[in-house]
């Protein structure tokens, strides 16, 4: 079970989970001083960046 | 271990491997099992992986633990972040793994698995690999820059321009080809069209769910959207069964391009969060999973190959493409050995998320191995099936006719039998209307699947449902790169366009954003439309035209990558990149000029146009056709100036590389590195 666990939270991490939590991590670490984006702010301004570049191939 | 313990496995898996690799080659008088392909193709990569990616590592590029990478320096939580590096292998590797290397080798399978399995071993770990992992190292010396950016810095302005023209052509030739590939795919199949039209409103949903109700919760979203794409192969069925229903899905190939045309337009513009985004979500979810399971498959059901090792279309009169082995496997099989199109993602977002230099041989030559290996798997999915099935599913109809009748007796008279009652059983079984003439190797790959698949898990009775989840699976991820794709062609394109009018470079201003996508979208759709009138079924000319353009790229990757090497002060060791591009630039070259100038209508383009120019001006074509063969006689000689300017661009890109090699080497100029500054890391 805890194998399924831990596959289920690479998979996850691989599809892009838990890039909202190194943010705030990142932000409250480095520029404590900066308003965080919620997590719906940054979900949409990631993908705007992720889907401006080549990152999908034949 | 011990060393000579160790040594002694080294050696045996060495020996397994060149045990399974002549068997695969040099048997000839049975048919063989498809594990000595597994066998050999494995131990080949894993010796391949052990020695010569860490020579590369070490000896040619010396990566170095001790400097900090981008993603330690930038580190902005955001674009640039250290990354779990086997996190980063199946995100770098759910990037390059698209519908190339599935349909490629399915293609080559005319010739016979000998010449396409040992290209896509041969090539993946001496061309491929060796690219994917050279581009990669050199984008994380740079801060990630793009292949375009660093042609420009390492070799020049004239370079770095080249290769974005370059990148943006075959982008547009690629997204044409692989929407023609899902268009054959869904030609007069309610069930499959039906399935992947409502994998539209599954990403509409999930995309609403991921942005207003669980904001980046993706794996749930995807196994959610999963099981709802499941319930839509599985409903597909009765749809196709209810004669109204099946009417309101059932399309000839030319609504199916507009239908894609529209479709890949809206997704360029719309918002990312709501249509594009979760869509390859549930792509990349559905891809992992099922590559995994024909792993699997292959090796529960371990088939037996019906293909010759080689067929008799190796003298280049084959229906699938025409053309002889060399150079033309080379070209048909492109994503899984090598494929240009991997040095924008290895210079994309891979090389910001990096945390060591040394992780970069796992990622970049590592995950193009298991490319090749989704690529040996396709092979052999095409392969299980009678040559008689598999010619008669990928002859183009304007080869053997439409009569099924004419057509079986015409394959059977090549030497692989096959009868209108076996084409029946297996339209029925698989759930089609008809299974003849589905050119693009997406419709024989699915049969490949069904057939391995059926044999582990449900029988015969859910070949159907097995079949059209296989289809699919490619029509999702085709329409995930065509809509990806279509916007990255954008965002290029505006980049370019930025050149000669400012504000066409602005994201935001959107008459800009309108224009460039309606140009992209236009640019492929063209070639897309051309290829659905076509008689010929249109993979048999554009396919050609899109792997010479995706090798070419390679070159250009290459030639960039040598640069680098040459200024690094390791010209003794520039063998490493120089040997492959010398080999595609002999295959892409010749192929080109073959593509323009061959005098065989079949092959050369020109000739083609000739032969229905003279077909014209003989009074030989009907007035109602008319029409269509003008189209056809531009449509060829447009071809011919494609490949020109596909050949030209390489050829710039190669002579301004080799001015500036002969420049160092003969120290007439000092080389300057554009590498970012060595820092020390603070990782262990």
């Amino acid at each position: 079970m805890q194998f399924l666990i831990k596959v289920w939270n690479m998979l996850g991490q691989v599809m892009g989970e838990g890039e909202y939590l190194r943010y705030c991590e990142h932000m409250r670490a480095r520029h404590p001083e900066l308003k965080l984006m919620t997590a719906r702010e940054f979900y949409v301004s990631r993908l705007n960046e992720k889907y401006s570049r080549p990152n999908k191939c034949c | 271990m011990s060393k000579a313990l160790r040594a002694g496995l080294w050696i045996l898996i060495s020996v397994a491997g060149a045990g399974a690799l002549s068997a695969v080659a040099l048997r000839r008088d049975e048919p063989i099992n498809a594990m000595w392909i597994i066998v050999a193709a494995v131990c080949v990569y894993v010796v391949a992986y052990r020695f010569y990616s860490r020579f590369i590592a070490f000896k040619v590029m010396g990566l170095d633990d001790t400097r900090a990478t981008p993603a330690e320096r930038l580190d902005d939580g955001r674009d640039f972040v250290p990354t779990n590096k086997w996190i980063l292998l199946g995100h770098h590797f759910a990037a390059i793994a698209g519908p190339g290397p599935l349909v490629g080798p399915t293609l080559a399978a005319q010739l016979g698995y000998l010449p396409g399995t040992l290209w896509l071993i041969i090539g993946a770990v001496l061309g491929g690999c060796v690219q994917d992992f050279v581009i990669l190292f050199a984008s994380i010396r740079r801060n990630g820059k793009s292949l375009g950016q660093i042609a420009k810095e390492e070799v020049g302005p004239v370079a770095g321009l080249t290769a974005l023209c370059a990148i943006i052509s075959i982008l547009v030739i690629l997204l044409a080809v692989i929407a023609l590939v899902i268009t054959n795919a869904l030609k007069s199949s309610p069930w499959g069209t039906f399935t992947l039209a409502m994998t539209i409103p599954i990403a509409l949903l999930m995309g609403v769910y991921l942005r207003f109700l669980r904001p980046g919760k993706v794996l749930e979203t995807s196994v959610l959207g999963f099981v709802l794409v499941m319930a839509a192969v599985i409903g597909g069925q009765y749809i196709a069964q209810a004669p109204r229903l099946a009417a309101l899905f059932t399309f000839d190939a030319r609504a199916l391009a507009w239908m894609i045309i529209a479709y890949g337009f809206a997704a360029s513009v719309l918002p990312v969060w709501l249509l594009l985004a979760p869509r390859d979500y549930l792509s990349t979810f559905i891809k992992l999973g099922t590559i995994f399971l024909l792993a699997l498959g292959i090796l529960a059901v371990r088939p037996t190959l019906a293909m010759p090792a080689l067929s008799r279309f190796v003298d280049g009169s084959g229906p699938v493409f025409s053309g002889k082995i060399f150079p033309f496997a080379f070209i048909t099989i492109a994503c899984g050995a090598i494929s240009g199109f991997h040095s924008l993602i290895s210079s994309g977002t891979t090389p910001k998320l990096i945390t060591k230099e040394s992780q970069a041989r796992l990622i970049g030559y590592g995950s193009m191995l298991a490319e090749s290996f989704v690529g040996i798997m396709a092979m052999i999915a095409a392969c299980v099936l009678q040559p008689g099935i598999y010619f008669a599913i990928n002859s183009p109809a304007g080869i053997v006719g439409s009569n099924p009748a004419a057509a079986t007796a015409m394959i059977s008279s090549w030497g692989y039998t096959v009868t209108p009652a076996d084409m029946q059983n297996l339209s029925r079984m698989v759930g089609e209307q008809t299974m003849f003439s589905r050119t693009g190797g997406a419709p024989s790959l699915a049969v490949g699947m069904a057939h391995i698949f059926a044999r582990t898990l449900g029988g015969h009775a859910f070949t159907a449902i097995w079949y059209h989840f296989a289809i699919m699976f490619e029509a999702l991820f085709i329409l995930t790169v065509l809509d990806a794709g279509s916007r990255v062609g954008r965002f290029l394109l505006q980049d370019l366009l930025g050149h000669v009018w400012k504000p066409l470079a602005r994201t935001s201003w959107y008459p800009g954003v309108i224009l460039t996508s309606a140009l992209i979208v236009a640019g492929w759709g063209y070639f897309l439309y051309q290829g659905v009138m076509d008689p010929l079924g249109g993979i048999n000319s554009l396919w050609p035209l899109f792997g010479i353009a995706n090798q070419l790229l390679a070159v250009v990757a290459l030639c960039v990558a040598t640069s680098i090497l040459i200024k690094m002060n390791k010209a003794r060791y520039a063998w490493v990149t120089v040997l492959p591009m010398l080999w595609l630039v002999l295959a892409t070259q010749t192929a080109g000029f073959q593509k323009i100038f061959h005098p065989d209508p079949r092959i050369g383009f020109l000739a083609e146009a000739d032969r229905l120019s003279g077909l014209v001006s003989a009074g030989a074509v009907p007035v109602d056709k008319l029409a269509a063969v003008q189209r056809q006689i531009f449509n060829n000689r447009l071809d011919a100036a494609v490949t020109g300017l596909f050949v030209l661009m390489v050829l710039v890109i190669l002579i301004e590389c080799a001015r500036e090699w002969l420049a160092i080497l003969s120290h007439r100029k000092i080389p300057v590195l554009c590498e970012a500054e060595y820092q020390v890391t603070s990782y262990k």
